[in-house]
């Protein structure tokens, strides 16, 4: 992953503006972006997931130029390259969470058929099992229905389900107890390892720096600026 | 296709508001459905009123007066015409049968008819139904009344009851025939037509109502008895209107020209289909206003909906940011919102379709006893299957409204909505 003299400003939350020179990062490394709130960091996970697009630079997510494709390809690369976790509200409530899990292969066909095509279901409750919820309970059972860390942890699982290369999660711990947290981070790592991902977390929380490959300060890689007001993008 | 699997299941975890809307949209096509049955009874119950006959004669007027007055019993005759008359189309080679009728009298608000018992055997109702006797048999004797089966069910009498017949028509006769009162003989079984609204007597019976009116005044002083009424020869001397079958239906046009034509009075034949159309012509109108209405109330049905899909849409903004997150692209998300909205049309419509049947099944029986308006419970034809069609592409284009805000959504807020 590698940006280059990326520039973005939002045309409507205030002349919110952040330039990035030069961010990089190796496949298969461990990354913690920590920044406090407004300081841009959502904008720039929007950038990398390819929903907005810089007005200038280049990102290049595993060799391709995403701020290059048209919309609907770049939908696609997402689909099939990137696993995205929130902060929270990560599920669709009425969905099993088998059907959360499996939502992402629906709209990229390669990642399906690195998810063993028909057998992706059969895959996913495997790793439902790995993650401490029993599929026989679990599976069917809608989204809503699950605790805040539970839900978290099914929101690795379907970033994860057919190993897209590049896995960013967005302060996924914020909603979650220390207890909690810790056992998120250890699922996610693990997972991450087992398939051999890229992971960019966000965190404004640095007792988890421990276990990244290597710390990065937002600051040290965008600058931000506001016309007016503080509205965080 | 996970859209529309996504559109289901989101409706379905929507409860509530989806099915009030559903609702709403059956209630709509329920009544289209409905209206549109309605118009087909009322205009196959009219044409049933007079199955069986070619021509209908009566004074000079318009044809669709001449129905309305010999048939439906609705407004008066402008004339009659003589007996006379009546004895030479009786007797012209075409026609095989006749009947009389004598309007102009009346018994609480019924029309008392004066005919032939004919009457009972030759006038036919919805496809070539004879009438028949619930009880009792058609008159025989001067004073003998049969009753339709409105009226001896509407005020209760029964065979051999005595009635009193009002000259003049209204409900409330101030000038009564007291003196010379009917004893029903006969009530006819229901037919789904004015003759249930109808008491029925001789057209002797009609002039021995009237003898001493002469003069048109109300009679004075004591009133001829009814003995010596029975004694009068009492011939009609004229008659309202005449129901003709003829030998064969081929001469129908001829035989109403040579009558229209008549030197000696001024009448009218007309074919009772061909009378009809020219009244569908008028109640067009009347339909077509009422088949406005219903559009309008499946319109706003619709409205309703993509009030709800759009009222729903701020809820849902952290559900197309999770579609967007795992890869859907703007035009899934539109393509969902116009899924869900079809998705809601097509059950409406075909819970709709289902109402307008099960209604129609219920309270057909009901419909038919009181209005005489049989409605048809025949498979849905192409006419009722275009009409469903055309309220879910309604529903359809609508939820393009909500489809395109939300996709306006997605674009603007991509993954970074927070709630």
């Amino acid at each position: 992953m590698d940006l280059e003299a990326v520039g973005f400003s939002w045309r409507r939350s205030g002349g919110f503006s952040i330039a990035i020179d030069r961010f990089a990062i190796e496949k298969g490394e461990r990354v913690l972006l920590a920044g406090p709130s407004g300081s841009g960091k959502s904008t720039l996970l929007s950038l990398l997931a390819g929903i907005i697009t810089p007005q200038q630079g280049r990102i290049a997510i595993a060799g391709t130029d995403i701020a290059r494709l048209r919309p609907s390809r770049r939908d696609r690369f997402r689909a099939e390259n990137i696993g995205l976790i929130f902060q929270s509200f990560n599920l669709i409530p009425y969905l099993s969470c088998l059907d959360n899990i499996l939502l992402p292969l629906h709209f990229a066909p390669e990642r399906r058929a690195r998810a063993g095509g028909t057998e992706a279901a059969a895959q996913a409750r495997t790793l439902l099992s790995r993650i401490g919820l029993d599929p026989d309970l679990y599976a069917g059972e809608a989204a809503g229905r699950l605790s805040v860390g539970q839900q978290q942890r099914v929101a690795v699982l379907r970033a994860l389900i057919g190993a897209p290369g590049l896995i960013i999660a967005d302060e996924p711990t914020s909603a979650l107890d220390r207890a909690h947290q810790d056992a998120f981070v250890a699922v996610l790592s693990e997972e991450i390892a087992r398939m051999g991902g890229t992971l960019l977390m966000v965190s404004h929380d640095m007792s988890l720096a421990p276990l990244f490959d290597r710390t990065v300060a937002l600051e040290s890689v965008a600058r931000v600026t506001r016309a007016r007001g503080d509205r965080a993008a | 296709m996970i859209i529309p699997r996504l559109a289901l299941k989101s409706l379905l975890n929507r409860g509530g508001m989806v099915v009030l809307t559903i609702f709403c949209i059956a209630l709509s096509v329920m009544l289209l459905i409905g209206v549109d049955k309605v118009r087909e009874g009322v205009r196959s119950s009219f044409a049933g009123t007079v199955s069986g006959t070619d021509l209908i004669v009566g004074a000079r007027s318009g044809s669709v007066q001449l129905m309305l007055y010999s048939v439906f019993r609705i407004g008066d005759a402008p004339n009659n015409f003589t007996w006379a008359t009546y004895q030479e189309l009786a007797a012209h080679p075409d026609v095989a049968w006749i009947v009389p009728i004598s309007l102009g009298d009346s018994h609480r608000g019924f029309r008392v008819v004066g005919t032939t018992p004919d009457y009972f055997t030759q006038l036919r109702f919805r496809d070539d139904n004879a009438m028949r006797f619930a009880e009792g048999a058609p008159f025989a004797d001067l004073f003998d009344i049969v009753l339709g089966a409105s009226v001896a069910e509407t005020l209760g009498y029964r065979l051999g009851d005595e009635i009193v017949v009002g000259h003049g028509l209204g409900s409330v006769s101030l000038a009564e025939h007291a003196n010379r009162p009917f004893r029903v003989s006969g009530i006819l079984a229901p037919t789904g037509t004015p003759i249930d609204k109808s008491l029925h007597v001789s057209l002797a019976a009609i002039e021995a109502i009237h003898v001493d009116w002469e003069s048109g005044g109300v009679p004075t002083g004591p009133g001829t008895s009814v003995e010596a009424i029975r004694d009068m020869a009492l011939e009609p001397r004229t008659v309202t209107a005449a129901f003709l079958g003829l030998r064969s239906p081929i001469s129908t046009f001829t035989l109403q020209r040579v009558i229209n034509q008549y030197p000696d009075e001024a009448l009218s034949a007309v074919v009772p289909g061909l009378a009809l159309l020219e009244l569908w012509s008028i109640t067009e109108i009347i339909e077509t206003g009422l088949q406005i209405v219903t559009v309008f109330v499946v319109l706003t049905a619709i409205i309703g909906m993509v009030a709800t899909i759009l009222a729903m849409l701020n809820d849902r903004r952290r559900e197309m940011a999770i579609l967007r997150a795992v890869g859907a692209s703007p035009r899934h998300i539109f393509g969902l919102l116009v899924a869900e909205a079809v998705f809601m049309g097509v059950c409406g419509t075909l819970l709709g379709g289902l109402g307008a049947y099960a209604a129609i099944a219920l309270l057909g029986p009901a419909i038919d006893r009181s209005f005489g308006i049989a409605l048809e419970i025949a498979a849905p034809g192409a006419q009722e299957a275009a009409m469903m069609g055309l309220v879910i592409l309604a529903a359809a284009l609508a939820g393009l409204v909500p489809a395109f805000k939300a996709y306006r959504n997605s674009l603007a807020d991509g993954v970074a909505v927070r709630n």
